[in-house]
């Protein structure tokens, strides 16, 4: 698939692109895009209380592509909507592309989400009324964005010729695809995925997993994707092992699948 | 419980606000369907009840001789004939001069027919006592032991007045088809003992019929007009046509009408929105539905679920509505007959409103919901359960006929297409539009219209400010008199003559009303609302005998006098006026048609215009003429009707609020089902950095497109409606030409807008307080 035109908007400032295996650089420390610390998030109240989060602390660095792998339960997408000012933590700092985001009211998450953080869910929710094109163009529309742009996301993911086809005419591989053309269209410095792949079969998803990987690796957008899957977890930088709404352990994967070689 | 009647109660509460919208229409069609239906039974026995009571005499013939009575006695179906005398003088009660009317009244008996009810007193048992109908002794603060003067040939004579009473002939008191509202304290009746009635001037003879039990009533209505034709009647009548009776009819008719129209809106729009929101509810859940087919329930028992929501939703409103009714039907029955003094008030229970009411609710409840709940059972299992299920999507028909629109933003292309997304559903709002509309045409068209006849009648068409009526003709010395009167500026005598109109078509009771040739007492409008003028040769005769006569210009009309005796005048043109129906021709011409003896010793009017400044007091002075025995001004009539009107206004205030309240609950349903169909793609928009205040303002433009949408045709409806609606009320007593003001166009459209604003705020609210964290992780339906 051809990579981003260099036309996007330019967080160059905030995102390094990730250092070529066995350069010098490969192992250099390289800031933290994603900063936790003693994070909790509880639902409800009294006796129907749930703590999803029971004092996460967690570092991400910018420009990996990071996993976080737990079964059901684990509060992994619990972590990703905070990380992404989609629900406040009940308590704790959590700091994400330097913005702290404790004590954010409404509009400023709005801001900060639109400025800072592209979605990839597991349903697409694409616009059902709106061409592949026009859904990244809406999208494109809120940071100043334009046709060009959102031409050269789908490009990026490969769906150029389907600009003109409703959500209707796409198979769900492609929706999914148009959804991440959605979300890079913005040139966000940070990429958040809840099971991308969910909804998908096996060659369905390893493109749309070679995708994410493009995006990591020529732009230098730090992708973090929940999954449930440990296949999928080869293909990370970094593994964050999650249980009991608590980071178990935090793996680096010196050696990352390609996509195409994922299996599940 | 049942796991389904479990889940059905909870997605009942799940979607309350709906279902609220949903029970509220239902409620308020049932409780105004019971309302109406039982006033309309209740008003109908009330007025039955009087007409039984005080044996209302079937059919009234005047102006016949005493010898053809037995011609009609003798007429097949025919029981009794009474014969009376009535007579047209004035009357002066304590100095105020009034036109009134004698009617002969034995002594010692009852009659046979139209008999009275003494509330108050006793009947007279001498001929220098009278009864007061209670209209006329409310309005002059009279009873028993008072006394009052009544214009006889011979001059004033006193009267003391023995009883008051009530008559099934004038429980609306009006002197004629012709002037249905006069104000009781201008025109009055009083009963009195023949031998007085018979020195009053111009007495009219009448025969009194009454049919014999189980007679064919429309047969012999009509066997007798002909009758009353060949036998000279200078008018006939028949119940129905009685002047009370058909002023009366229109208002019961009215509560028939509407007894039909509130459920037909009410639950028709309580139905469409159980249409559109089961469909937004069976959408949503194919899933399920297809793991509870693919586990083996009955399809049956997922048409009987589905259905069950329309079902409760209808029973929900339509029983409490149903018992709201009952008591509805007897409070307008009991203020409605108190208002109009009628003497006797028959409130009965009729349990078959309440259950016809339920029956049309439940009707509702089960064919609303049924096409959606048998769609889910047809589903096939796979099929419902497979993961996608994406929208078909298309190029909006705007940017197919306007392609430029295909270049805007895209923002504006998510409005455009949003429209026709769901089309079914687009739809139900753009009715609801056209139903506010509508209402609010029909409320304020009602008010325009009565608004311009006033004006039209009072300003265009009577241009007298004071009639007096005087004991003999009009003398040239009394006309100097009242020139001469301070304050007026304008006296000319009119003679007003009781003629039967007749032609091979028909037969018509009117008064011809002759004015010198020039006059300035009135202004004559054909149908178009040109002005013209009083033809020096030939009548002008009001539209609505156009038809009842089979007239046109250029043909003659016979016309017979109280006296009997006929002429032949030929009809110069036509008239249009929205009360009564009467024929105008120059005194010249009556004259010379009808004998120039016989009209003058029938001129007893003198129209007077004055300077505007203290009528009354005018009116005191032209009172205090000799020969003077009624004065009425027009400005009385004028309060009168403003009175009457305000009962009106009261009627069209309620209109408009349920009209609101209807198109209200309606918009919201589908506003709201049509947002939460897509509360997952908006969430996600949320997500990618759509503030909620962009949002809510897209769906506001979408909705207030759709306003913009139902405006046209809701106006072109709303004034077809209102044109029905006026026509309805029109008669030869009232003609309704709508009128609507540009204005109340506009304010039609700016409801309808505020309908829909209205309608957006708890949904706008909802979208606000989305839980975006749940909702992203939803598959949209």
């Amino acid at each position: 698939m051809a990579g981003l035109a260099s036309k996007f908007r330019d967080h160059s400032d905030k995102r390094q692109p990730p250092p070529e295996s066995g350069s010098s650089d490969a192992h250099a420390p390289r800031p933290p895009v994603i900063t936790l610390a003693d994070v909790h998030k509880r639902y409800g109240e009294g006796a129907a209380a749930v703590d999803a989060l029971r004092g996460v602390d967690l570092e991400i660095p910018s420009g990996v592509f990071a996993v976080l792998l737990g079964p059901s339960g684990s509060g992994k997408t619990t972590l990703l909507n905070l990380v992404g000012a989609i629900e406040p933590p009940s308590s704790g700092q959590l700091i994400v592309d330097g913005v702290d985001l404790q004590g954010l009211d409404g509009g400023a998450q709005t801001t900060f989400r639109r400025e800072h953080i592209g979605f990839v869910f597991q349903f697409f929710n694409l616009i059902p009324t709106l061409t592949a094109l026009e859904n990244v163009l809406l999208v494109a529309e809120l940071v100043g964005a334009g046709r060009s742009e959102a031409e050269d996301a789908l490009a990026a993911v490969g769906l150029a010729d389907r600009a003109d086809h409703f959500p209707s005419a796409l198979s769900g591989g492609e929706q999914q695809r148009v959804a991440v053309a959605r979300a890079v269209v913005k040139s966000p410095p940070l990429l958040l995925c809840d099971e991308p792949t969910g909804s998908l079969d096996l060659a369905t998803g390893q493109q749309v997993l070679a995708t994410l990987r493009e995006m990591n690796r020529k732009r230098g957008i730090t992708v973090v994707l929940v999954t449930h899957n440990q296949a999928i977890a080869t293909m990370a930088d970094t593994v964050v092992h999650m249980g009991s709404g608590l980071v178990t352990a935090v793996e680096p994967n010196a050696n990352p699948r390609p996509a195409t070689e994922v299996v599940w | 419980m049942n796991p389904l009647r479990r889940k059905l109660f909870r997605e009942m509460r799940r979607h309350r606000g709906q279902f609220a919208a949903i029970v509220f229409m239902a409620l308020l069609g049932t409780a105004l369907f019971g309302g109406s239906f039982d006033a309309w039974r209740n008003l109908q026995a009330s007025y039955n009840q009087v007409f039984v009571d005080l044996n209302l005499a079937d059919y009234t013939m005047a102006g016949v001789a005493s010898d053809k009575a037995q011609t009609v006695a003798a007429v097949n179906g025919v029981a009794t004939v009474v014969e009376r005398d009535v007579a047209e003088t004035g009357l002066d009660i304590g100095g105020h001069l009034l036109a009134g009317r004698l009617v002969g009244y034995p002594l010692g008996q009852a009659p046979a027919l139209d008999r009275i009810r003494v509330d108050t007193g006793s009947l007279p048992d001498g001929p220098d006592q009278v009864v007061v109908e209670k209209h006329l002794a409310g309005a002059m603060g009279l009873a028993p032991g008072s006394t009052l003067k009544v214009a006889l040939a011979s001059g004033w004579h006193q009267v003391t007045v023995s009883g008051i009473g009530v008559s099934a002939e004038y429980l609306w008191p009006a002197p004629s088809r012709q002037q249905i509202l006069v104000p009781s304290d201008e025109w009055g009746v009083v009963f009195a003992a023949p031998e007085l009635v018979d020195q009053a001037p111009s007495v009219s003879h009448q025969l009194l019929v009454g049919y014999a039990p189980g007679a064919d009533r429309a047969a012999l209505d009509s066997q007798l007009s002909q009758l009353a034709t060949n036998l000279g009647a200078t008018d006939s009548f028949s119940r129905a046509e009685l002047a009370s009776n058909a002023a009366l009819k229109e208002d019961m008719d009215g509560f028939g009408e509407m007894s039909f129209m509130f459920p037909m809106l009410f639950l028709g729009a309580a139905g469409l929105t159980v249409y559109v929101l089961l469909g937004r509810l069976v959408r949503a859940q194919r899933g399920e539905i297809g793991v509870l087919l693919a586990l083996g329930l009955r399809r049956r028992a997922i048409v009987s679920h589905y259905v069950s929501f329309g079902l409760v939703a209808a029973l929900a409103g339509a029983i409490p509505g149903a018992l709201i009714g009952v008591g509805l039907g007897d409070l307008v029955t009991t203020l409605y007959t108190g208002e109009l003094g009628i003497p006797t008030r028959v409130v009965n229970f009729y349990p078959d409103t309440p259950l016809i009411g339920i029956g049309f609710g439940l009707l509702m409840g089960v064919l609303a919901p049924l096409a959606p709940a048998v769609r889910a059972a047809r589903m096939s299992p796979g099929e419902a359960m497979r993961a996608t299920s994406v929208s078909v999507g298309e190029i909006s028909l705007a940017e197919r006929l306007v392609p430029p629109l295909r270049r805007l933003p895209e923002r504006w292309k998510l409005i455009v297409r949003g429209i026709g997304r769901n089309r079914l559903r687009s739809g139900a709002t753009v009715l609801g539009i056209v139903i506010a509309i509508t209402l609010v045409l029909v409320s304020w068209g009602l008010l325009d219209t009565t608004q311009v006849l006033v004006d039209q009648q009072f300003v265009q068409i009577e241009r007298q400010s004071i009639e007096l009526t005087t004991l003999g003709p009009v003398s040239n010395s009394l006309l100097a008199e009242v020139t001469a009167t301070p304050g007026v500026t304008a006296a000319e005598p009119v003679a007003r003559l009781t003629v039967g109109l007749s032609t091979a078509t028909g037969s018509y009771g009117t008064q011809l009303v002759g004015f010198v040739q020039d006059t300035q007492m009135h202004g004559f409008l054909a149908p178009g609302g040109a002005a013209v003028q009083l033809p020096a040769s030939g009548l002008l005769v009001d539209d609505a005998l156009r038809s009842k006569l089979g007239l046109a210009s250029g043909d003659n009309v016979t016309v017979t006098t109280s006296d009997g005796s006929k002429a032949t005048a030929v009809v110069a043109g036509f008239v249009h006026e929205p009360l009564g129906a009467y024929a105008y021709g120059a005194l010249p011409y009556v004259r010379q048609v009808l004998g120039q003896q016989s009209v003058d010793s029938q001129t007893r009017s003198v129209m007077v215009r004055t300077d505007g400044a203290a009528s009354q007091t005018v009116r005191d002075a032209l009172s205090k003429l000799p020969g003077v025995v009624a004065v009425v001004r027009s400005d009385s009539l004028k309060s009168l009707l403003d009175q009457f009107m305000g009962l009106f206004y009261v009627f069209v205030g309620v209109m408009f609020v349920l009209g609101a309240l209807l198109a209200f609950a309606l918009i919201y349903a589908t506003i709201s089902a049509n947002v939460a169909e897509r509360s997952v793609e908006l969430a996600n928009l949320r997500a990618s950095g759509m503030s909620a205040g962009q949002i809510g303002r897209m769906i506001t433009t979408e909705n207030l497109l759709l306003a913009t949408i139902g405006i046209v045709p809701g106006l072109i409806i709303g004034y077809l409606v209102s044109a029905e609606f006026m026509a309805s009320f029109s008669s030869d007593l009232f003609a309704f030409d709508l009128v609507i003001r540009p204005l109340s166009f506009v304010a039609a459209a700016l409801a309808a807008v505020l309908a829909v604003g209205l309608s957006l705020v708890p949904t706008l609210r909802a979208v606000g307080r989305v839980d975006l964290g749940t909702v992203v992780r939803e598959r949209a339906t």
